[in-house]
């Protein structure tokens, strides 16, 4: 065992204990406990929470390397990721929390119909496991990369930890665990970013000095034969850079595994506060991750580029034995003439994998082994608290949703914890499996979870909320239409050989199905009948704080109204 | 299920019914205010709150950074060029500034309509109170 390895092992081991550790000092003995965790998780708690729910294997590891490849439009996935919390805190979170039930499918049900609640699970359901496949191989990766076992063992012990924390302590354990989870990750990006930005200009904050070497990139991308790093729409088209931003905004805010999270606050004020918590926490990655992206980039550049492949420095050679790096000399001279992350769509001489940038950062900077292994056990934490958020809502979908809400309505609080154990322990040997054998499609389709969650959930969610008209039949066709357009165009695109119109490629398609839905669910309401007095009333209540019971204790009235049905 | 879940809801407004909510009159607090005049000068209060912190939202997240982008790019700030500067820095340091100036400015409107919440207080009690029933 290499010492790297020893290290990784190590933090690994001790980062596991302090997970399982959690899980005992937070296991539920209720739904409510079990679902929402009682409705207890303070607002600074609930950030971190999301911000590690959120920040997934892709964030962690792929993301600086995605950008460092697409120059200034990887804002995408920089604004996209971040800016739909905007939407979340102001239109969104306050008043799903003031509704107070246990998950998403359960808004749209109680606001529309028993039809649309069912709609809504089957795509809560789908998009939750597209995404939670591809967080299982991000485990499964992380071990055999960095503690030598194989990808099938490493799936096997992330699920064995995350069945005993998730299904023990619901979503309580999960929420304590992802608060130790977002600590493990953070200090493990900020660490080495920090290193470099000390080593290669003279400023060690990363935000601020990444500048000067972007000025630096620019000039080193040119005579590389590139387009400048800082020139925008470079890669996609300015509309494409637009659709798709509004697309992950859009789909950020209708993702069902962080729309749940603000339920478990104990108040309205809470939830708004715990949004402003959640993308501080998640600003500090992705600030960080641009300057990543441009010190990376300027690394292979300077250390590879236009040189003799012969002469590459050691952390070539080191990632080159795992398959991350290739050289293939197409014209024999023995030089390296072009680089490529994308060998299907733009060919080059020397092949990186995206996840480079982050994984070998640490070696790049000339950091020592004990902090190459905190970057695995940063790796593992996004991983693991991503997927143990997206297995709570598949099980309470199934557990809660389907098995209580359609067909046991009379099932005991006993019966009903139960059913959640199950649903989600059944959760996690369905992820484990995708984890093992990933389906084909995963990788592709994660991208486009977003634009179905935008095409679907936000528009009928925000509707439901803000249009007080907005009724089920509206709504039901507005989801399906949304999602069959946004389906059927990524599909076409795809698979079906059709060209992109205008320019938006199948990632953004998902912005103009929010739109659509949006269309057609406030034309199809105006056409119908409008919903029934008890919902408009169950409309004013999730607006207003107090209207109706409050969120976090019984309201005065309460005592004057006693006795009243 | 859903019946258990709405009486409960009414008796505590201090006895207003579903008619009224949606006649939109004669909803009465227990001191006899106007509920529905006051919920509905709250909720006019909350939209002028977003609206404008939306449109900063859609200016940085979209003109600056996209829109823009290309020739703010010839300005240079902290050594940035701006444009670019906009889309992986500025943006997201504003949007997290945004949410936390509607937390606050909520602050302010919950307690000029007197619907602040208590914090935590007996949320367990509640919790409990409610287990078995919903």
């Amino acid at each position: 065992m290499s010492s790297i390895e020893v290290w990784a092992l190590v933090f690994t081991i001790l980062t596991f204990s302090l997970y399982i550790f959690i899980a005992f000092r937070t296991r539920v003995k209720d739904t409510e406990g079990f679902y929402v965790a009682g409705h207890g998780v303070p607002a600074v708690a609930n950030g971190a929470a999301i911000a590690a729910d959120w920040m997934s294997a892709a964030s962690f590891i792929s993301m600086a390397g995605l950008i460092s490849f697409l120059g200034f439009d990887g804002a995408i996935y920089l604004l996209g990721w971040t800016g739909g919390y905007v939407l979340l805190a102001l239109l969104l979170a306050p008043y799903l929390r003031k509704f107070g039930k246990y998950t998403v499918p359960d808004f749209v049900g109680d606001r529309y119909s028993e039809a649309a609640r069912g709609v809504a699970v089957v795509a809560a359901v789908f998009v939750s496991f597209t995404y939670v496949a591809g967080q299982m191989a991000g485990v499964g990766i992380v071990f055999s990369r960095f503690i030598g076992v194989t990808i099938t063992t490493g799936v096997i012990i992330g699920m064995c930890v995350v069945l005993v924390y998730a299904v023990l302590g619901g979503m309580k354990g999960i929420t304590w665990t992802q608060v130790a989870q977002y600590s493990v990750l953070i200090i493990a990006y900020l660490i080495p970013a920090w290193a470099i930005a000390a080593r290669l200009t003279d400023f060690p904050v990363p935000q601020v000095s990444f500048g000067e070497i972007a000025t630096t990139l620019d000039q080193l991308q040119i005579d590389f034969g590139l387009s400048e790093y800082t020139a925008p729409f470079t890669n996609r088209p300015m509309q494409d850079v637009f659709f798709v931003t509004l697309a992950l905004m859009v789909g950020t805010a209708g993702l069902p595994h962080i729309i749940v999270r603000f339920y478990t606050t104990p108040s309205v004020r809470a939830a708004r506060y715990s949004a402003g918590w959640a993308l501080l926490f998640i600003a500090l990655l992705y600030t960080t991750a641009p300057a990543v992206a441009v010190f990376a980039k300027t690394n292979l550049l300077q250390d590879v580029a236009n040189q003799p492949w012969s002469e590459r420095p050691d952390w070539v050679r080191n990632w080159e034995a795992t398959g991350l790096m290739a050289f293939e000399d197409a014209n024999d001279n023995g030089v390296v003439d072009s680089i490529t992350s994308n060998p299907e769509a733009t060919p080059g001489e020397v092949v990186v994998s995206p996840d480079i940038m982050v994984l070998a950062n640490p070696e790049i900077a000339g950091l020592p082994a004990p902090i190459v292994g905190l970057v695995a056990a940063g790796g593992l934490a996004a991983a693991l608290s991503t997927a143990s958020g997206l297995l709570l809502v598949i099980g309470s979908s199934i557990g809660h949703d389907l098995y209580y809400k359609r067909f046991r309505p009379n099932a005991t609080e006993k019966q009903r914890l139960a059913a959640g154990r199950i649903a989600i322990a059944g959760a996690v040997l369905v992820a484990g499996y995708f984890g093992v054998n990933p389906p084909g499609f995963v990788g592709q389709v994660v991208a486009f979870a977003f634009g179905l969650a935008a095409a679907s959930f936000f528009p009928i969610i925000v509707l439901g909320i803000f249009w007080k008209r907005t009724n089920a039949a509206g709504a039901m066709s507005g989801m399906v239409t949304g999602l069959t357009l946004t389906a059927l165009y990524m599909y076409m695109t795809l698979y079906g050989d059709m060209e992109p119109w205008f320019g938006i490629s199948p990632e953004g398609i998902g912005a103009i199905g929010a739109v659509i839905n949006f269309a057609v669910t406030i034309t199809v309401s105006k056409m119908t009948a409008p919903p029934p007095e008890e919902i408009q009333l169950l409309i004013e209540e999730v607006r207003h704080p107090r209207l109706g019971g409050e969120a976090v204790r019984l309201p005065d009235s309460e005592r004057v109204s006693s006795g009243r049905t | 299920m859903r019946v258990r879940y709405r009486t409960k809801h009414v008796g505590q407004t201090g006895g207003y019914t579903m008619a009224d909510a949606s006649q939109g009159r004669s909803i009465r607090d227990p001191s006899g205010n106007r509920v529905s005049d006051r919920s509905q000068g709250y909720w006019r209060a909350n939209l002028k709150v977003k609206v404008p912190l939306l449109v900063i939202w859609a200016i940085f997240g979209y003109v600056l950074a996209i829109l823009l982008a290309e020739p703010l790019n010839d300005i240079t700030f902290i050594g940035f060029p701006l444009g670019f500067w906009f889309a992986q820095q500025g943006a997201i340091v504003v949007f997290v500034a945004l949410i936390f100036i509607y937390a606050k400015r909520m602050d302010r409107v919950d307690e000029e309509f007197d619907v602040h919440e208590e914090e935590l207080g007996s949320a367990r009690k509640r919790v409990q109170r409610s287990r078995g029933q919903a």
